[in-house]
């Protein structure tokens, strides 16, 4: 699980820096993959779990921003830490705008790089987690009967069981029978949790008259 | 009174004349200078000529013109005025016309005497100069000319006169006019010769160019300044690309280098793994090396190739390109070149720059010198070591005091705009030629920069 997330891949057209950086980076524990361009990552690259992307700007064929746009789209979850030979403050600027973790002009001291990607590992594994936590909420959702997720709608919309009951055309005790098996399928203990888990998912409550 | 007499007077036929009729019909403000003229002539028994107006009844004015003289009578008493009036109201017109066309003049009219002095002026002039035409009747023309131009400008003056071919002053010269409060202007002149009863006169119509020097002179200044941006451009589109190569090598070395203290710090490192480390710092230093000896390469490229020169032709073009700026200096710029100069083996376009650098630098110098002591000399001779010397001789403020050999280094000016570049580049081309570029201060005050250049046996084109 450490190993895992202790990924990084380097993306850069210059042997030197490609070796010297996996070099760097495997003195400080990473396990590094080196990329000679921005289609043999794509190729290539494992999507297994947290990673940094150590990227450099300048990169012949689609260029790094072009790259970071292209990951974006996919939903890939490398946090990107971008190199560059001569960067300007706009470029930077665009970079960390679409949510770059650092811009380091070469050559950058070891520490400034091994910082910016600690950085880039932590982002990603929260992304991770987060992402993971939601896969198992929407499974639990797919669990829940076509019945007990109007149910759930309708909760979380803050309606009385008694609504609830007149909206669906239902007796009281059905309704809450229903609620009951939702609040245990999805393992949680008050309708202030239901609420929140149901929006992390994008489950919107049914409003009755909307 | 003849009866053509009386028609010019509107009189008819039949009507009774007497002095006081005839004075009636006398412009009133005539009247004074008519009585004048002829009582002038009865006391002298001389003769008499006079231009007045008359009113004739219907309200036309006519100019008449009157000549005659005393009759003595014998008692000497009763005088007699014998003479003709002729109607001279069509040639006043055309003197009329010819003053408005001259008032009129938007430019300076000046009219000068064989002995160059001022016989008539226009108002154009008077706006010109400052001075009131009264001040300038009869006063010797340099009295507009500046002060360091007076004494040439006889002898010019004289030469112009004596010439047959009238020339146009001013045309590819650059003049100047001096107002009476000593300030100056640049003017062009056209001059030609009119030939009048008393002798040859001067005409001299003088247009004030201000304006269209000083358009000029910002032309100039936008066309420097766009060159020496794009120069500076081009050095930073340079730098930014050799910045790039060379950050490349330069990365890789941090990053090895790094990697091996880490190594070491965690007892991770063996020989063998080191050795690697320090052979990929070795490539990329070597790396970093090649990329700067290109650079050196490239830039020598670009100082082209050699051929047999002739300094005098160089230091003429020189001249030439200043022109305008030791103009707009007021300063003087001569040579003194030795013709029988060996060829040197120079790129000329860059031994040109040198010059050029060196005489712009002569001209800054004498800001504060007066102006009749603002010269610059170039020089040429050739010198038994099979070199030939070039000098700039200028009456400024001289080098630093204290280490004056700073001025060949990089960035160092003492001019509020200037980069500091141009002595230091003009030093490393004249060396690059085999050839020497000096500075000292001059005996009299000014500076005295020199260079030299290998002589070649070849003949320069």
């Amino acid at each position: 699980m450490k190993e895992r997330e202790r990924h990084v891949f380097v993306v850069d057209d210059d042997e030197s820096v490609r070796t010297s950086l996996a070099t760097l980076l495997d003195s400080d524990g990473y396990t590094v993959e080196t990329f000679v361009s921005a289609a043999e990552f794509l190729l290539h690259a494992p999507n297994v779990g947290p990673a940094c992307l150590v990227l450099d700007v300048q990169l012949p064929g689609l260029d790094g921003l072009a790259l970071q746009r292209r990951l974006a789209e996919k939903g890939r979850i490398e946090q990107i830490v971008f190199i560059t030979g001569y960067g300007d403050i706009p470029m930077g600027v665009r970079a960390m705008k679409a949510g770059a973790v650092d811009f380091l002009a070469k050559p950058f001291e070891d520490q400034a790089l091994l910082d910016a990607v600690a950085q880039a590992i932590a982002r990603s594994a929260e992304h991770w987690r987060e992402r993971r936590e939601v896969g198992q909420i929407r499974e639990r959702i797919a669990t829940l009967t076509p019945r007990e997720f109007e149910v759930l709608r309708l909760v979380i919309s803050g309606l009385l069981n008694k609504q609830i009951a007149s909206e669906l055309g239902a007796a009281l005790r059905t309704i809450k029978t229903h609620r009951g098996r939702v609040m245990h399928k999805l393992g949680v203990q008050s309708v202030a949790d239901l609420v929140r888990l149901a929006q992390r998912v994008g489950v919107s409550p049914d409003l009755p008259g909307t | 009174m003849t009866q053509r007499g009386r028609a010019l007077f509107g009189f008819d036929r039949e009507a009774s004349l007497d002095s006081a009729t005839v004075v009636a019909r006398v412009h009133p403000d005539d009247r004074a200078v008519r009585d004048a003229f002829i009582q002038r002539a009865i006391q002298t028994h001389g003769e008499y000529s006079a231009e007045y107006r008359v009113m004739l009844p219907d309200g036309e004015i006519r100019w008449i013109g009157a000549r005659g003289r005393s009759l003595n009578s014998g008692n000497g008493k009763a005088t007699q005025l014998l003479g003709i009036s002729v109607d001279v109201t069509a040639q006043k017109d055309a003197e009329n016309r010819l003053r408005l066309v001259v008032e009129g003049s938007p430019n300076g009219i000046v009219l000068v005497n064989g002995y160059g002095r001022i016989d008539l002026v226009n108002t154009a002039t008077e706006m010109l100069f400052g001075y009131w035409r009264e001040e300038l009747i009869g006063q010797p023309i340099e009295i507009l000319v500046p002060e360091r131009f007076r004494d040439s400008h006889p002898i010019i003056r004289a030469n112009f006169v004596a010439s047959s071919t009238a020339p146009i002053m001013g045309a590819g010269k650059e003049l100047f006019g001096r107002r009476k409060d000593g300030t100056e202007f640049p003017v062009e002149i056209g001059i030609s010769r009119i030939q009048g009863e008393k002798g040859v006169l001067t005409l001299a119509v003088i247009v004030d160019v201000t304006a269209r020097k000083q358009a000029e002179a910002e032309s100039r200044q936008y066309r420097e300044e766009l060159a020496h941006l794009s120069r500076i451009e081009l050095v930073a589109e340079m730098a930014t690309a050799f910045a790039h190569e060379l950050n490349q090598p330069l990365s890789g070395i941090m990053n090895n280098a790094s990697a091996g203290r880490r190594f070491i710090a965690k007892g991770r490192a063996d020989m063998p793994k080191l050795d690697h480390l320090l052979d990929a710092v070795v490539m990329d230093a070597r790396r970093a090396g090649d990329i700067i000896r290109n650079i050196r390469v490239m830039v020598r490229k670009g100082e082209g190739a050699r051929i047999p020169v002739n300094v005098n032709s160089i230091i003429t073009e020189v001249v030439q390109l200043v022109h305008s700026d030791a103009l707009e200096r007021h300063c003087t710029v001569l040579s003194e070149l030795d013709p029988d100069l060996p060829a040197v083996s120079a790129n000329p376009v860059l031994i040109q720059q040198v010059l050029l650098n060196i005489v712009i630098n002569a001209l800054d110098a004498m800001r504060q010198t007066p102006a009749a002591e603002r010269r610059v000399i170039i020089s040429s001779q050739p010198h038994a070591d099979h070199k030939v010397w070039i000098g700039v001789r200028d009456f400024g403020t001289g080098l630093p005091k204290e280490n004056p050999d700073r001025i060949f280094d990089p960035f160092f000016s003492t001019k509020q705009d200037g980069l500091g570049m141009g002595l230091s580049i003009a030093r490393s081309i004249i060396s690059s030629h085999g050839g020497e570029l000096a500075a000292e201060n001059a005996e009299g005050g000014g500076a005295w920069v020199h260079f030299s250049l290998p002589a070649t046996g070849e003949n320069a084109v």
